[in-house]
C-alpha cells in the first residue's frame, strides 16, 4: 500500500468516527456535547451515585428538613435565642478602684499642678502599646499638620486649648480650665491652667498660647488651619491679646462664629523658648522646624507623650511625657502606657496580617474583606470585634456640570452634548432611580453597609435629617424618566440616543488603587447598561485623576467618596457645599453661584455660622440636605459599616468611637492589661 | 526533521497540547462561557466552583428583634458548610431520578442574623429542585461566537451550555439560578465565563509582543550583525542601556504615557507594545550575535561578491538561517510575556475591570480571607501556572530538536 493511500484510510477512518459521534449525540443530548469535559463527567457520576445513594432513603425527609429550617418543631433540641443587642452608643468606662497601680517607667518628674485636670479612670502603669497606620510622616510640625497621619501624630505630642472629646462629642477643657464669651459673643476670654510645664521642664505661659496663635495667622505660612478662623467675605482673622494679671489670652472676632471652638481645638500650643527665632516678619522659618529630619529631643510639647524614636518608612517611637499635667481619679498622673509604637505600613492587608499574627494590638477600621477573619478571630477568644454602626464616610457618584471653557484651547470642558444630558435634572433623577445600592451592598460590601441619600449619614446621630428625597431602585421609573425625556433608542443598539439622535455614552472614572471604588463602579455602569445608558468605566492612577477634578475638569463622571471630618459638623465641610468651593465637585469655585438652589445653600451655610444654637443650625442644614436631595448635584450611594479589632482584653479604659481616631483619641487615658 | 525530533519529545508534546487545549478555548470562549463577560449578579457573590461541590445550611440560633411596632420578631442565624462533591453537578432530576444529562441545583437565599442586629445573606443549594443543563441553548444578547483572542470576532447567540430555568418555581423570590462551574468572584460573575475571556488577552499577549519584539530584534540585530564596526557598537550599547533599566520601572513609567482616552482595547495593545519595546533587547543581541558569525559563510560571501544589496543578503540569506534560533527563543520568551502583562494587571496598571484577564482575576485574591474562605479564586493562576509551563516544555524541545548536536548523538559529555 503506498503512504498516500494509507492516508486517505486513515482520514476515512477519521470520518467514520465523526459521524458515529454525531450519531451518539443525537441519541443521548447533552452528554457527548461536553467532550472537553468527559473526564470530570466520570467521577461526577461517582459522585452523583453517592449522593443518590444519600438522598433515596430519606429524600422525604431532606425536604422535611428543608422546611424545618423555617419553622422550628418541638422535638428538635432547643435552639439557642438571643435578643439583639445594637450598640447605639457606646458607654464610657468607669473607674475600678480595685485595679493594681503599678510602676511607672521612665517615672514621672516633680509633681502634678493643682491645676491638672482630674479624668475619671483608673489604671494601671506599664506597657507597651503597638498599632500601625497606612502611609508616612511628612511632618511633626503641628503648625502646618499635612494629611490625617501628622494629625493623629501631632495629638500625642502637643495640646491645644480645648478638646474635642470623640466619645461624647462634645468639645471640652484642655490647656484653658474656663473661659468666658462677651454678650455680643465677639470676645472670647479663656483662662490658662497654671503650674503646667513643656516637656523640658519651662513652664507654659500664656506667651506661648499668643506665639503659638501668631504663628498660624502669620501672612506668610500658608496653612490649613487659618482658614478657618477666615472671615468668608473679608477674610479677617481673629484678634490675640494677653491679660497676664488673669493668666488668660483674649480673642476679638469680626463676627459671631459657632464653629470658634473647633478651630481653636486645631492650633496646637508650641514653646515660645524654642522657636522665637523663627517667626520672622518676612520668611518666617518655622515650618522648617519640627519636621521629620530633626532630633527628637527638640520636640518638646505639652502632650501626654515625647517623640523617642522616628525611623522613616518603618516606625514612630514615642514614651510617656515624665511632665503630663493630667491625673485620674486616684490621684496617679497620666498617661499610664510607658511606650507607644506606631509601625509605618503601607498595605492595609500587610497590616491585617501583623495584626493576625498578634504583632499589633489594635486595628482600625475594618475593611470589608478583613470581616470573615475578625468574627472567626472574635469566636477563637484571640480578639475583641467593635461594632461602630454606619460609618460617616460616603461614596458617592456626580456629574460634571462646568460650564466654563478652557482658557487655553477655547474647548468646553464638557462636550456640549453631555453638558445637556448631565443638567437635565430627570436625567439625574433617572440615573439615581437607576442604581441599585443594594447590589452594591451585597456585593462590593459583602452586605455590611447601609444606603444613603445624602452627605450625611445614619452613623452622624447629630445631624442626619429623615426627610431627604430618596430615590429608590426601580428601572420601571428610570426609563419613565428618559422616556419623558424623549431619549429612546431609535436604532435598536440597546444604547438610548437623545432628542437630537446622539447616543447617550459617556465615561464613570475612579481611582484605580481602590478595589471596592472598582467594584462599585462596575456595578454602576452594568445597572444603567439595564436603561440604555452606556457607560465607559475607566479606572484611573489617583494622581490624574485629581488633575482632571481639579484643573482639567476634563471628566465626565466621577467615583469618589468623602471622609468625614472630627467634629462631624457640617460647617467643617464648607468647601464641598459651598458654591465657591474647592471640592464643590460638580461646579468647583464659582464665582457667583449658577443656581438659585446653590445661592439658598450658600446663604443657609452662612446662617450656619452665625448661629450659636445647634437646634437652630440642625434645621438650616436639613434644608440644605432637602436641597441637595431634590436637585441631586451629587448622587450619595452608600456607607460602609465601621469596625474595630483589639487584641483579647488587651486594653483598658477602652471608649471606641465613629470618629477618627476610633480607638486611640483617648490614649493618654488607656491602659494595657498584662 | 524538526518536527520529527520534535515528536519524539514526550513533554514538548505534553506542552504543546496544553497550549492547542488553552488557545482552543480561549478563542472559542465567548461560545464556551455560559455567561457574557461582565454578567454581574448580587444574588451569587462568591459561591463555591460547582463542579467539586456546593454549601448547605444549617440553623444554628434565633435571636430576638423588635419591629417598629415594637413586637417581638424572631430572626434566625445559619451558617453554611462546604460539602464535597455534594450539591454541585449531579445527574438525577427533582424527582431523583438517574439521567445522563447534567443537573444543577438553584441557589436559595438566607438571610442570617447575629446578635448584634447585623445580618449577611448567604446562599446555599436548595436540594429539592434540580435544573437541567441544556446545551446549545440561545440566549437574548449576541456576544462573540469565535475570535482569534479577542480580535476578528465572529457574533452569535448560542451558547455551549446553559441552565434550563423554565422548572424553577414562578413564585419563589428567594431561588435564584446559576451554572458556575468554577464558581463566582466578588461581583458575582461565573469565574469560568472570566477565565475563558481572560484568556484571550493573556494568551495573546505573549504572541503579539513576541512578534513586535523579534521583528524589531531581527531587523537591529541583523543590521548590527552585518554592518559591524561603529553601527554595530552604538546599536549594541543602546541594547546594554534597555538590558540594564530594570524592565518593570520601565514599564510603569511607559504606562503613565499612554493617554487615558484609549478604549480598553487600544489600552491593551498598549501594553502588548510597551512589553515588547522592553523586551526585544537580548533578542536583538542574540541575533546580532548568529549574524556577525554567518556573514563569514560563504554563501554570503558569494551572494555579496555577486553583487547582492546589503538588505538583500540579509533579509534572504542571513536572517532566514537564524530561523530555528528565533522559533526556539520566540517560545521560551512567551512566558515572560504572559507575566509581564500579569504583573501589570495586578498592579493595576494594565488591564483594568470590565475587561478580563489572568493578572487581573488573580488580583482579586491578594486578600488574605480570600485564601483562607474564598479559594476557588486562586484557579486563574493556575492556568497562568499550565500556560508558562507549556510554553517551557515546547520550548525545551524546540532548542533541543534545533539542536545539530543533539541530532548527531553529540552531546557535551562525548566531546569532552
Amino acid at each position: 500500500m503506498s503512504p498516500i493511500s494509507c492516508h486517505t484510510s486513515r482520514m476515512l477512518q477519521w470520518n467514520l468516527q465523526a459521524t458515529f459521534i454525531w450519531r451518539r449525540r443525537t441519541r443521548f443530548s447533552g452528554l457527548l456535547g461536553f467532550g472537553w469535559l468527559l473526564g470530570f463527567c466520570v467521577w461526577a457520576s461517582l459522585s452523583a451515585t453517592s449522593e443518590l445513594n444519600a438522598q433515596s432513603g430519606d429524600s422525604l425527609q431532606s425536604a422535611q428538613n428543608n422546611a424545618n429550617l423555617d419553622s422550628h418543631s418541638d422535638d428538635d433540641p432547643p435552639i439557642r435565642r438571643k435578643r439583639i443587642r445594637r450598640n447605639t452608643k457606646l458607654p464610657e468606662p468607669t473607674p475600678d478602684p480595685s485595679i493594681p497601680i503599678g510602676t511607672p517607667s521612665p517615672a514621672f518628674l516633680g509633681e502634678a499642678p493643682d491645676d491638672a485636670i482630674v479624668v475619671n479612670r483608673t489604671g494601671t502603669y506599664g506597657g507597651r502599646f503597638v498599632y500601625a497606620i497606612l502611609g508616612e510622616v511628612e511632618t511633626f510640625n503641628p503648625v502646618e499638620p499635612k494629611g490625617a497621619t501628622d494629625q493623629e501624630i501631632r495629638a500625642l505630642v502637643f495640646s491645644s486649648l480645648v478638646q474635642y472629646n470623640n466619645g461624647d462629642w462634645h468639645t471640652s477643657p484642655d490647656l484653658a480650665k474656663s473661659w468666658e464669651v462677651s454678650e455680643d459673643h465677639l470676645t472670647w476670654t479663656f483662662f490658662l491652667r497654671e503650674g503646667i510645664l513643656w516637656s523640658d521642664g519651662t513652664p507654659l505661659t500664656v506667651d506661648d498660647v499668643e506665639f503659638s496663635f501668631h504663628a498660624v495667622f502669620h501672612d506668610q505660612i500658608a496653612t490649613s488651619i487659618r482658614d478657618g478662623f477666615k472671615h468668608p467675605q473679608t477674610g479677617d482673622l481673629p484678634q490675640v491679646s494677653v491679660d497676664n494679671d488673669r493668666n488668660a489670652v483674649i480673642f476679638t472676632l469680626s463676627r459671631i462664629d459657632s464653629q470658634f471652638l473647633t478651630h481653636l481645638g486645631a492650633v496646637s500650643i508650641i514653646p515660645k523658648h524654642l522657636w522665637k527665632d523663627h517667626l520672622q516678619e518676612q520668611d518666617p522659618t518655622i515650618l522648617q522646624q519640627m519636621t521629620s529630619n530633626s532630633p527628637p529631643e527638640m520636640l518638646v510639647g505639652s502632650g501626654p507623650f515625647v517623640l523617642k524614636e522616628y525611623i522613616p518608612a518603618e516606625k514612630i517611637v514615642y514614651q510617656r511625657n515624665p511632665r503630663y499635667w493630667k491625673k485620674d481619679s486616684r490621684g496617679q498622673r497620666l498617661p499610664y502606657i510607658d511606650e507607644i509604637v506606631i509601625l509605618l505600613v503601607k498595605d492595609l492587608n500587610l497590616q491585617w496580617q501583623k495584626f493576625e499574627a498578634g504583632e499589633l494590638d489594635i486595628f482600625m477600621d475594618l475593611p470589608a474583606d478583613h470581616f470573615r477573619e475578625a468574627t472567626a478571630m472574635e469566636k477563637a477568644g484571640t480578639a475583641d470585634l467593635v461594632r461602630l454602626g454606619v460609618s460617616l464616610n460616603t461614596n458617592w457618584v456626580c456629574f460634571n456640570m462646568h460650564p466654563g471653557k478652557n482658557p487655553e484651547t477655547d474647548e468646553p470642558f464638557v462636550d456640549e452634548e453631555k453638558s445637556y444630558w448631565f443638567h437635565q435634572l430627570d436625567f439625574r433623577k433617572a440615573i439615581n432611580h437607576a442604581i441599585d445600592r443594594d447590589g452594591i451592598k451585597r456585593t462590593a460590601f459583602q452586605g455590611r453597609a447601609t444606603a444613603i441619600w445624602s452627605s450625611v449619614t445614619p452613623g452622624n446621630r447629630s445631624w442626619f435629617h429623615r426627610g431627604v428625597t430618596t430615590y429608590p431602585y426601580s428601572v420601571e421609573t428610570a426609563q419613565r424618566y428618559l422616556d419623558e425625556l424623549g431619549w429612546k433608542d431609535t436604532d435598536g443598539d440597546g444604547v438610548r440616543e437623545d432628542d437630537q439622535g446622539r447616543p447617550i455614552r459617556f465615561t464613570l472614572n475612579t481611582n484605580v488603587e481602590n478595589n471596592l471604588r472598582q467594584q462599585i463602579g462596575n456595578m454602576i455602569s452594568q445597572d444603567l447598561k439595564k436603561v440604555g445608558i452606556d457607560v465607559n468605566f475607566k479606572p484611573q492612577i489617583f494622581n490624574d485623576l485629581v488633575t482632571s477634578l481639579r484643573d482639567s475638569h476634563k471628566w465626565d463622571m466621577i467615583l469618589l467618596g468623602w471622609g468625614s471630618g472630627v467634629p462631624p459638623d457640617p460647617a467643617n465641610g464648607k468647601n464641598i457645599t459651598l458654591s465657591s468651593g474647592r471640592l464643590h465637585a460638580w461646579h468647583p469655585q464659582q464665582a457667583k453661584p449658577a443656581t438659585k438652589w446653590e445661592a439658598r445653600i450658600d446663604q443657609l451655610m452662612a446662617m450656619m455660622d452665625e448661629e450659636l444654637d445647634d437646634s437652630v443650625r440642625k434645621g438650616y442644614f436639613d434644608e440644605v440636605q432637602e436641597l441637595m436631595g431634590q436637585n441631586i448635584p451629587m448622587l450619595y450611594l452608600i456607607a460602609a459599616n465601621s469596625y474595630c479589632t483589639i487584641k483579647k482584653g488587651r486594653l483598658g479604659n477602652l471608649w471606641p468611637s465613629l470618629l477618627r481616631p476610633q480607638l486611640t483619641w483617648n490614649l493618654e487615658s488607656l491602659w494595657i492589661r498584662q | 526533521m524538526l518536527w520529527h525530533r520534535l515528536r519524539k519529545n514526550r513533554l514538548a508534546m505534553i506542552g504543546a497540547a496544553i497550549l492547542l487545549v488553552l488557545y482552543t478555548l480561549s478563542c472559542f470562549g465567548g461560545f464556551i462561557a455560559p455567561y457574557s463577560s461582565n454578567e454581574t449578579n448580587k444574588y451569587t457573590v462568591k459561591y463555591g466552583p460547582m463542579l467539586l461541590g456546593g454549601y448547605s445550611i444549617d440553623k444554628v440560633g434565633e435571636v430576638i428583634d423588635e419591629d417598629e411596632n415594637y413586637n417581638e420578631i424572631i430572626l434566625s442565624t445559619y451558617e453554611r458548610n462546604w460539602n464535597w462533591f455534594e450539591g454541585g453537578v449531579h445527574f438525577h432530576n427533582s424527582a431523583n431520578e438517574f439521567t445522563f444529562r447534567p443537573h444543577v441545583h438553584p441557589l436559595r437565599e438566607y438571610q442570617s442574623w447575629d446578635e448584634y442586629g447585623e445580618s449577611e445573606y448567604l446562599m446555599a443549594v436548595d436540594r429539592t429542585i434540580s435544573l437541567p443543563i441544556q446545551f446549545f441553548v440561545e440566549r437574548e444578547e449576541s456576544h462573540e461566537l469565535f475570535s482569534l483572542c479577542g480580535f476578528f470576532p465572529i457574533q452569535g447567540k448560542t451558547h455551549l451550555m446553559g441552565l434550563d430555568t423554565e422548572q424553577l418555581p414562578s413564585d419563589r423570590a428567594d431561588l435564584h439560578p446559576g451554572l458556575f462551574l468554577l464558581g463566582t468572584d466578588i461581583l458575582g460573575r461565573d469565574l469560568w465565563t472570566r477565565i475563558l475571556y481572560g484568556g484571550q488577552v493573556s494568551l495573546s499577549v505573549g504572541l503579539i509582543g513576541i512578534m513586535i519584539s523579534i521583528s524589531i530584534g531581527l531587523v537591529i540585530g541583523g543590521i548590527a550583525g552585518y554592518f559591524g564596526g561603529q553601527v554595530d557598537f552604538w546599536l549594541m550599547r543602546l541594547v546594554e542601556l534597555l538590558l540594564a533599566i530594570p524592565g518593570l520601572y520601565l514599564i510603569l513609567t511607559l504606562r503613565y504615557a499612554i493617554p487615558d482616552k484609549l478604549s480598553p482595547r487600544q489600552t491593551y495593545m498598549m501594553i502588548v507594545a510597551i512589553l515588547a519595546i522592553v523586551g526585544w533587547a537580548s533578542t536583538g543581541r542574540m541575533i546580532r550575535g548568529m549574524v556577525l558569525s554567518l556573514r563569514e559563510s560563504e554563501y554570503a560571501l558569494a551572494a555579496k561578491a555577486l553583487g547582492g544589496s546589503s538588505a538583500r543578503v540579509i533579509l534572504r540569506h542571513l536572517l532566514p538561517n537564524t530561523a530555528s534560533i528565533v522559533i526556539v527563543t520566540a517560545t521560551l520568551y512567551v512566558p515572560y510575556y504572559i507575566l509581564g502583562e500579569v504583573a501589570l494587571s495586578f498592579l493595576g496598571f494594565g488591564i483594568t475591570e470590565p475587561d478580563s484577564s489572568w493578572g487581573l482575576l488573580l488580583k482579586d485574591c491578594n486578600v488574605s480571607e480570600v485564601l483562607k474562605y474564598n479559594p476557588w479564586l486562586i484557579t486563574p493562576g493556575f492556568f497562568i501556572f499550565l500556560a508558562v509551563l507549556a510554553y517551557n516544555f515546547l520550548g525545551d524541545g524546540l532548542r533541543d530538536a534545533a539542536d545539530p548536536r543533539a541530532y548527531l548523538g553529540l552531546s557535551k559529555k562525548a566531546e569532552s
